[in-house]
């Protein structure tokens, strides 16, 4: 049973536009899912369906084997926790320690219970610090992590992050990849989010579903996906600067292998030139 | 304005022994003295009480290290509002006297009396020293704590999770209005600018506030999802964790209460005896 699965999804906005148009999508356990597609391409139309915020037109949406209904809509909410593109719009409290608190305390857990997950929560995406603070002292990247930290005081199975990096500086672009691995591979949390910005995929990603217009494009992993140079062009995305490198590199003859993060590049160069030599 | 808001958020955050005073402590000595300035019958007792009381005020804000310029700056922004109601008192007669002594009579046959002279000093006195006190504790105490002290001393949690939320977009709308503004002020545009028209500055001036309305609205709509992502429903409240009071905050506490309780009692007594 997957954890997450949509059947035939479609969704019409009012006014007749379609946001999404027949989508199917699977999540397992442990996953780390990317969802790429230029703007307006359907993400967050998409995400909005796996916690029961927007109703599909037609289609299923399916949660740990269940479909979404007002009967099971707060426990599927706390199954699959959706942190929102802009931090401003899920912050509301005046304190990060209240804000984190909200979810458990919507739960119905004791002060004691809301405290100690308030804690971890915290710990986890490394901002114990802040706690004190008011959100409005806060960068965009901690506001990021304050976000994440409230969802994952749930204790949900899966995140879903809409374009967790937009507006980040390089260095929270970077905190915040190390907070979504650790989720995955440390807590055996789902982790889905979306983003144009192809060249943090390969970091983060075991999974891509391509989206153009409201439905998915293309599907695969990492190095399937990203094979496909055309296909990328013709939906407003691109390939990450590291596999484009080299693929120009072998176009001009040279014989190395394919790489997609800075780790495997280096060990791919490190290989070739001493082949070479 | 919006400046203000920034300005008094910045006082609360410098570091005094009045400033670390837990909230509760501030909140109950204002709302204390203001019981109690406002509890004074109408007599001369008031002036002798709102000394004492305006010296207590006097001291803390000393204590506290900030500018008296912050305070008057703050009283100047209020006082007009008090001060509209307390002249007026000058013309008209009351029910706490039983005659009344004209002593300038104005055109029009408007006539100002001694005793409703008296009786305006007497609700100024009040007035002051109850904005005072409002004032140290807004000026001394961090907006959170202010919410988190009211919720410890028993304000229903309908009203903190939506005061919280106020406070929050407060400055988040605090933010977006220096946004905007700065964002006409590198297009050279001044609403008070005589060079441009009156109508073309109120329409740009009016769009800015379009702007602003449509904005929170659709934040609105978007916080409220977010809400209800987390499980937002009928019994939800803001977290406030538990924070008994330290040694000094009961020392304040009771000193404080003490001094606010025994001054009117003891004067109101003096005076009886007197009469």
């Amino acid at each position: 049973m997957h954890l997450l699965e949509t059947r035939d999804l479609t969704y019409v906005y009012p006014g007749n536009v379609t946001g999404l148009d027949h989508v199917n999508f699977i999540a397992g356990r442990n996953a780390r899912i990317a969802v790429i597609g230029a703007n307006g391409a359907g993400k967050s139309t998409l995400f909005k369906h796996f916690n029961g915020i927007l109703r599909p037109t037609s289609g299923t949406v399916l949660v740990h084997g269940e479909p979404v209904t007002q009967k099971n809509i707060r426990e599927v909410r706390k199954f699959v926790g959706l942190v929102f593109q802009n931090a401003d719009d899920q912050i509301f409290s005046p304190t990060v320690e209240q804000d984190v608190a909200f979810g458990p305390m919507n739960l119905g857990l004791d002060a004691d219970t809301v405290s100690h997950r308030v804690e971890e929560a915290l710990a986890m995406v490394g901002i114990e610090h802040l706690k004190e603070r008011v959100p409005h002292h806060l960068s965009g990247g901690e506001k990021k992590r304050v976000a994440i930290a409230g969802v994952i005081a749930m204790e949900p199975q899966v995140i879903v992050l809409d374009e967790p990096t937009a507006g980040l500086d390089p260095k929270g672009v970077k905190d915040l990849i190390s907070v979504i691995n650790a989720l995955a591979r440390e807590y055996g949390i789902t982790v889905i989010f979306s983003t144009h910005d192809v060249s943090l995929v390969p970091e983060v990603a075991d999974y891509i579903y391509v989206m153009h217009r409201g439905s998915f494009v293309a599907q695969g992993s990492v190095s399937t996906v990203f094979a496909d140079l055309e296909l990328l062009c013709s939906v407003r995305l691109d390939v990450p600067v590291i596999p484009k490198l080299i693929r120009q590199l072998r176009e001009e003859g040279l014989d190395i292998g394919m790489a997609y993060t800075l780790d495997e590049a280096k060990t791919a160069f490190l290989k070739s030139y001493r082949e070479r030599a | 304005m919006i400046e203000d808001l920034f300005f008094l958020e910045k006082q609360t955050y410098k570091k005094s022994l009045v400033h670390s005073l837990d909230a509760r402590v501030k909140i109950i000595i204002a709302f204390a003295a203001i019981i109690a300035i406002v509890a004074v019958p109408y007599s001369t007792v008031i002036y002798t009480v709102g000394a004492v009381f305006f010296i207590f005020f006097a001291v803390m804000w000393a204590a506290c290290g900030l500018s008296p310029v912050v305070y008057l700056k703050r009283l100047v922004v209020i006082l007009p509002f008090g001060i509209f109601l307390i002249v007026f008192q000058i013309f008209f007669k009351n029910r706490y006297y039983e005659s009344f002594t004209t002593i300038a009579t104005l055109p029009f046959g408007i006539e100002v009396y001694a005793e409703s002279v008296q009786f305006a000093s007497i609700l100024l006195v009040k007035f002051l020293v109850s904005v005072s006190f409002i004032i140290l504790l807004s000026s001394t105490t961090r907006t959170q704590d202010l919410l988190e002290g009211a919720g410890r001393l028993g304000l229903p949690a309908e009203f903190t999770l939506t005061l919280g939320m106020m406070l929050r977009y407060l400055y988040v709308f605090g933010y977006m209005i220096r946004k905007m503004t700065q964002s006409l002020e590198t297009r050279c545009f001044d609403p008070f600018d005589r060079a441009l028209s009156y109508r073309y500055r109120l329409e740009k001036v009016a769009y800015a506030v379009g702007t602003l309305f449509i904005r929170s609205y659709e934040q609105g709509e978007r916080t409220y999802m977010a809400m209800l992502c987390r499980g937002y429903g009928r019994e939800s409240h803001l977290y406030i964790s538990r924070k008994p009071l330290q040694r000094r905050d009961w020392i304040f506490l009771s000193t404080g209460m003490v001094l606010v309780i025994l001054t009117p009692v003891l004067a109101w007594t003096h005076f009886i005896t007197l009469v």
